[in-house]
């Protein structure tokens, strides 16, 4: 046996693709707008993080400087920041000057050295003529004095000579100690005498290392580096402190070439780094009074990191349901093609049982009698497949056996029922003289067993071909209709109804009698003719079968039956046939006229 | 296709409103095993709202019947139309019937 072609299994395939296509789209398309609008949140919150931070930082700095600018201004007793006053004749001696600056530098812990620098002019003659300057530095926590002359060269110093020369504070480059080997930088005030002449320079020193740990405390990511910078370029603060003092430059110089082009009076900034070896947020902010800078660098895959773990298990759930979704597809599939194979099956099974059952009724054409003497045709439309139907007919003994049924429903319960009625037909009217004993018996073996109450509507008759005599019985079928010879007298023939076969074995039916004249014609037909219904609903009916059997009634057996399933289409008009249609008409011609 | 089965009353009363037609026929297979189930009381079957009833119908009215027969009972069709009514006469159902 072939093996049934599979329809649709192709069009299957590309629907399921077709579904994981635009479930995929629809997805990725969802995701990729809440990747997008989390990422631009994240964003958000960074940078909002990071000015804190930032702001942090520079408060905290700036304060510093700011205490150092204040005890400069404070014992100098300066009015005007840039307008120092010294008068020598305040220390009467070297050792009270060191004396003052050991009072002030045990005081403010934050200063780490302090100096009073002269010019010559107003340097003792002891002090010699190059000038004379006091510095003390705590050096392990004890005072250390240096006393600062030719030999040191101080005037040339950057915390001298640059207060020297613009006669304004000034702020040093921030350099390594050489005591402890801190880095310090110095804020330098000229100092003037009562006349308004320069007189000389007091530097106060400040430890820087403060200002690393708090760069150190902000760490807003595990990888992120926050570091300070001096306006030369140099690491004042950095988290490896082998950096300091070294160039900018040496240390992702990429990302401070791009902060060198800024304008140094700016506020806070912030870029993107995209280089191939460095992905990164770059914030930084500038504090005015040094002209420092402080940037704070985050790692990009440590600020999305919530994005990007959210991304990758999202990855991993989206190919997890895609796979779910090709194995339940691939499930359904196969399924789908067992079921298509059984249906398929079934439907070829069905059309074979179809042609068997159509086999059964006789062939239209098939010739009856050698001398022509029947003019018969039968009509048989299934409203399935395989239909409930049933008509047949022989010639047996010179007599023409026919009969028409309708079984309770359709499709394959029915034509099984019908094939029983079938064969019993054809086997019990040969050899039974009388027809309506003949049906007794066929009802008879229709009910044994019948547990599903099925039922044949049947009419059955004997036609004398000879004489034109017309035995027939009814059991509970539709009225057949007579066509007579003369014109316009076409009638629905009377009839005896009896229960239909199958529903109870000892009912007892009743063979009837008529004579049909020459030319007179018999049509028989089943409901599916009176109650085929339009889209409206509404039934052909017996007297529209009988007004179109009437107007066909001069043509062919063959012609009635044609046109009257002609009229039925039309009556239905597109709507679907519910019923199986099945009709039977001969016409009797008597030997005489051969 | 509906049907009503009123089964706390005696006779059970049925009354089925609609078309019965080959595919009604098939869905209320689970009704009329019910009605079956009840066969012990006298069934009325009220028809005044059936429009329509084809050979598939007439099987479960025969169902009906023959449950009904088991217990010596006879059911009752009510408010049957003469559409309906015809069907019953050409089947000759109308003698299994008790008809009102």
């Amino acid at each position: 046996m072939s093996r049934p072609k599979i329809a649709g299994i192709r069009t299957y395939i590309s629907l399921s693709l077709l579904v994981i296509l635009i479930g995929g789209i629809v997805f990725t398309t969802g995701f990729g707008i809440c990747l997008y609008l989390s990422r631009t949140q994240i964003t958000e919150l960074t940078n909002k993080g990071i000015s804190r931070d930032l702001d942090l930082i520079h408060n905290y700095v700036d304060g510093q400087l700011q205490s150092i600018e204040e005890v400069a201004y404070a014992i100098s007793w300066a009015e005007d920041p840039n307008y120092a006053i010294y008068d020598p004749t305040d220390f009467d001696s070297e050792e009270s000057m060191f004396v003052f600056l050991e009072n002030i530098l045990n005081v403010h812990s934050n200063i780490c050295g302090i100096a009073i620098g002269l010019e010559p002019s107003f340097s003792t003659q002891q002090q010699g003529s190059y000038g004379f300057a006091a510095y003390v530095t705590n050096v392990s926590g004890k005072n250390e004095r240096l006393r600062l002359g030719a030999i040191n060269d101080y005037r040339k110093k950057e915390w001298y000579c640059k207060a020297a020369a613009s006669d304004k504070t000034y702020w040093s480059m921030p350099f390594r100690e050489s005591n402890m080997g801190k880095v310090v930088t110095c804020f330098s005030l000229p100092l003037h005498d009562k006349t308004g002449k320069f007189v000389g320079v007091l530097a106060l020193d400040i430890n820087t290392e403060a200002f690393r740990l708090k760069c150190n405390e902000i760490m807003p990511f595990k990888h992120a580096e926050v570091t300070l910078v001096a306006r030369n370029y140099r690491f004042i603060s950095h988290p490896d402190t082998s950096y300091l003092l070294r160039n900018v430059a040496e240390y992702h110089p990429e990302q401070w070439k791009h902060v060198q082009n800024q304008d140094l009076t700016f506020q806070k900034k912030f870029f993107r780094l995209n280089s191939a070896d460095n992905k990164s947020f770059f914030y930084f902010d500038t504090i005015q009074r040094t002209q420092w800078i402080i940037s704070i660098e985050c790692p990009i895959d440590e600020v999305y990191s919530s994005v990007n773990r959210m991304k990758r298990d999202t990855t991993w759930i989206a190919i997890a349901s895609i796979l779910f979704m090709i194995i339940c597809f691939i499930y359904l599939f196969r399924r789908l093609q067992k079921i298509t194979l059984s249906k398929a099956n079934l439907d070829k099974e069905v059309k074979i049982a179809s042609g068997i059952q159509m086999d059964m009724t006789p062939k239209d054409g098939e010739p009856l009698s050698e001398n022509g003497q029947l003019d018969i045709c039968g009509f048989l439309q299934p409203a399935r497949d395989i239909g409930g139907d049933l008509y047949d007919y022989f010639l047996h003994d010179g007599n023409l056996y026919f009969c028409i049924g309708d079984v309770s429903g359709k499709g394959i319960p029915a034509s099984l029922f019908m094939s029983a009625t079938h064969y019993l037909f054809r086997s019990t009217l040969e050899c039974c003289e009388d027809l309506a004993q003949a049906v007794a018996n066929i009802n008879r073996s229709l009910c044994t067993n019948n547990e599903r109450n099925m039922f044949v509507t049947f009419f059955c008759g004997k036609l004398n071909s000879a004489t034109g005599k017309l035995d027939y019985c009814n059991a509970g079928h539709n009225a057949p209709i007579l066509i007579s010879h003369e014109p316009g007298k076409t009638r629905f023939i009377q009839t005896t109804h009896r229960l239909p076969l199958g529903i109870m074995s000892d009912v007892t039916f009743q063979t009837e009698t008529m004579n049909l004249q020459n030319g007179d014609a018999l049509f028989l037909y089943t409901d599916g003719i009176t109650e085929s219904m339009n889209l409206k609903r509404q039934e052909f009916g017996d007297q529209q079968t009988l007004q179109c059997v009437t107007a066909h009634a001069s043509e062919s057996t063959q012609d009635i039956v044609k046109k009257l399933y002609t009229d039925i289409q039309q009556h239905a008009d597109g709507a679907e046939q519910s019923d199986d249609i099945t009709m039977l008409c001969f016409r009797y011609n008597s030997s005489d006229n051969s | 296709m509906t049907i009503e089965i009123q089964k706390d009353s005696d006779p059970i009363f049925v009354k089925m409103i609609g078309v019965l037609d080959t595919g009604a026929a098939e869905q209320i297979e689970t009704e009329i095993q019910e009605i079956e189930s009840l066969a012990q009381k006298t069934i009325s079957i009220d028809c005044s709202k059936l429009e329509y009833i084809c050979s598939s119908g007439l099987r479960h009215f025969l169902r009906i019947r023959k449950a009904a027969g088991e217990y010596g009972h006879v059911v009752t069709l009510t408010g049957v139309s003469n559409n309906i009514l015809e069907v019953l006469k050409i089947t000759h159902f109308d003698s299994i019937f008790d008809i009102q």
